[in-house]
């Protein structure tokens, strides 16, 4: 029995991705596309997201010109396909407060949100430095805090402190401190529901882009860190030691959202407007949404 | 740089808002000052360069006391002498002579004016520091008014934000999208 159904959404893409930003080390090595998603977790009696991606009306024009971001979709418009409306989602883990992942909570009305307390208040550190330490405060957003303070006002936000277990039932947060950015954290679903599962899955977030992340570059089976990290690649690496551990090695398990060839590895569709959905696993009675 | 399109960020913004939003209070925002004819660029970037620093610290003062407002509401406390809260004092105080400082062109007193009015909302809520911070229910009222003044303030930043100026209420510069750019 499989309590949850899980899917990667594309919400929009970067066509040309510089391979060494999401392989350390990789430099000169060309380019290739960078899907941008969040994932949506489905049971009867929860619907969940991980990560909102980034709000279009505030930024879209400027990352589409800027940074060859292509085909922002609305969650309404990616959620649709699923027969969810933003509206419906109760629970969302911002793996981290990079604002292509936490810059959309506005859309989803009715969300608990679960965040670090650590990401947020190393944030507001590195935001109290001077400039000439502004790269310690990359990708985040003013705004976004602005957001989730209002969250706080509402009662929809919860800091969560190192790990949490069940925050939703079957459901596990594990923080990554000082990875890719300073309060981390990654997703366990425990799709049986027992305490060492058998059938895990990880949403990893950025902490691990794409397969190469976990299986090396050249079939060596060695970790290769993400190409961007605030906090240290000895915590990225151990870190992603902890994340195979949890699903007893098998790489097929971890889910980098970040990562083209899902498509590859599940059962996927592309739609209409050129956005996929890749379907991890189905819980039972779920029908599929891809077949 | 190009300044006939700088202003593509600021128009992006929304501009609905429901009856109850506390953005219907928002001051309205510069428009058309870039095109003022009597203005040359080295003018423009001059005043830019001026209050830029005092800009991109107001922005990063409204995240500062949004997180320290996220701590006292979750916390049910807050203390004014909270090491993060007394460097916020410090920066706003840097940030008003920033922005003081800065030699402003005609065409530029309207801009110049709102982003005053966006500090001093920041003001608005560094003061109060000062003073007697209430508990329980009063703490409460008092977050909320506060978490309020910075909604305006930041709403504020973003409506007078120029791209081709350097004021972006966000530096994309090192972000994780910007995969891109040295492909251009």
């Amino acid at each position: 029995m499989s309590k949850y159904s899980i899917w990667v959404l594309e919400y929009a893409y970067v066509s040309q991705c510089a391979v060494s930003s999401v392989i350390y080390g990789a430099h000169n090595q060309g380019i290739r596309k960078l899907p941008y998603c969040y994932v949506l977790i489905k049971s009867d009696d929860h619907i969940a997201m991980v990560d909102v991606g980034y709000n279009d009306k505030e930024y879209g024009r400027y990352i589409a010109e800027k940074f060859l971001v292509e085909n922002w979709h609305s969650p309404k418009d990616v959620l649709a396909p699923c027969g969810i409306r933003p509206e419906d989602v109760d629970s969302i883990f911002i793996t981290h407060a990079h604002f292509d992942h936490m810059g959309n909570t506005d859309a989803f009305p009715n969300a608990t949100f679960y965040i670090q307390e650590r990401e947020l208040t190393k944030w507001i550190w590195a935001m109290s430095l001077p400039d000439r330490l502004r790269y310690m405060m990359v990708a985040t957003d003013p705004s976004d805090v602005l957001r989730a303070a209002d969250l706080a006002r509402q009662g929809r936000l919860r800091l969560v402190d190192g790990n949490l277990e069940n925050a939703i039932p079957g459901i596990d947060l594990h923080a990554a401190p000082d990875t890719h950015t300073y309060g981390c954290q990654w997703v366990h679903v425990r799709n049986d529901m027992q305490t060492r599962s058998r059938d895990g899955w990880v949403l990893a977030g950025d902490l691990i882009y794409v397969y190469e992340n976990m299986e090396g570059t050249g079939g060596d089976k060695m970790y290769v860190p993400v190409g961007l990290a605030l906090g240290s690649t000895t915590n990225l690496v151990m870190t992603t030691e902890e994340i195979m551990k949890s699903v007893d090695y098998e790489v097929k398990r971890v889910i980098p959202v970040h990562e083209e060839r899902l498509k590859e590895v599940f059962p996927s569709r592309i739609l209409p407007n050129g956005l996929r959905i890749s379907e991890i696993c189905l819980a039972t009675g779920q029908k599929s949404l891809v077949a | 740089m190009r300044l006939g399109r700088i202003s593509d960020f600021a128009s992006s913004a929304p501009t609905l808002h429901g009856a109850d939003c506390d953005l219907l209070d928002l001051p309205v925002a510069p428009v058309g000052w870039l095109a003022d004819i009597t203005t040359d660029r080295d003018a423009l970037i001059r005043y830019a360069l001026g209050v830029r620093s005092g800009y991109e610290r107001t922005g990063r003062i409204v995240g500062q006391l949004a997180g320290l407002l996220i701590l006292a509401r979750l916390g049910k406390r807050f203390e004014s002498d909270w090491p993060m809260a007394t460097s916020v004092v410090e920066q706003a105080r840097q940030a008003e002579e920033e922005m003081h400082s800065a030699w402003v062109p005609a065409a530029a007193r309207h801009h110049h004016c709102y982003l005053l009015q966006a500090l001093q909302r920041v003001q608005n809520v560094v003061c109060a520091f000062d003073r007697r911070i209430p508990t329980g229910d009063l703490l409460r009222a008092q977050l909320d008014g506060w978490t309020r003044e910075l909604k305006l303030a930041g709403a504020m930043l973003s409506g007078a934000a120029v791209e081709g100026l350097g004021l972006m209420p966000l530096d994309f510069s090192q972000a994780c999208c910007n995969c891109g750019t040295n492909l251009q």
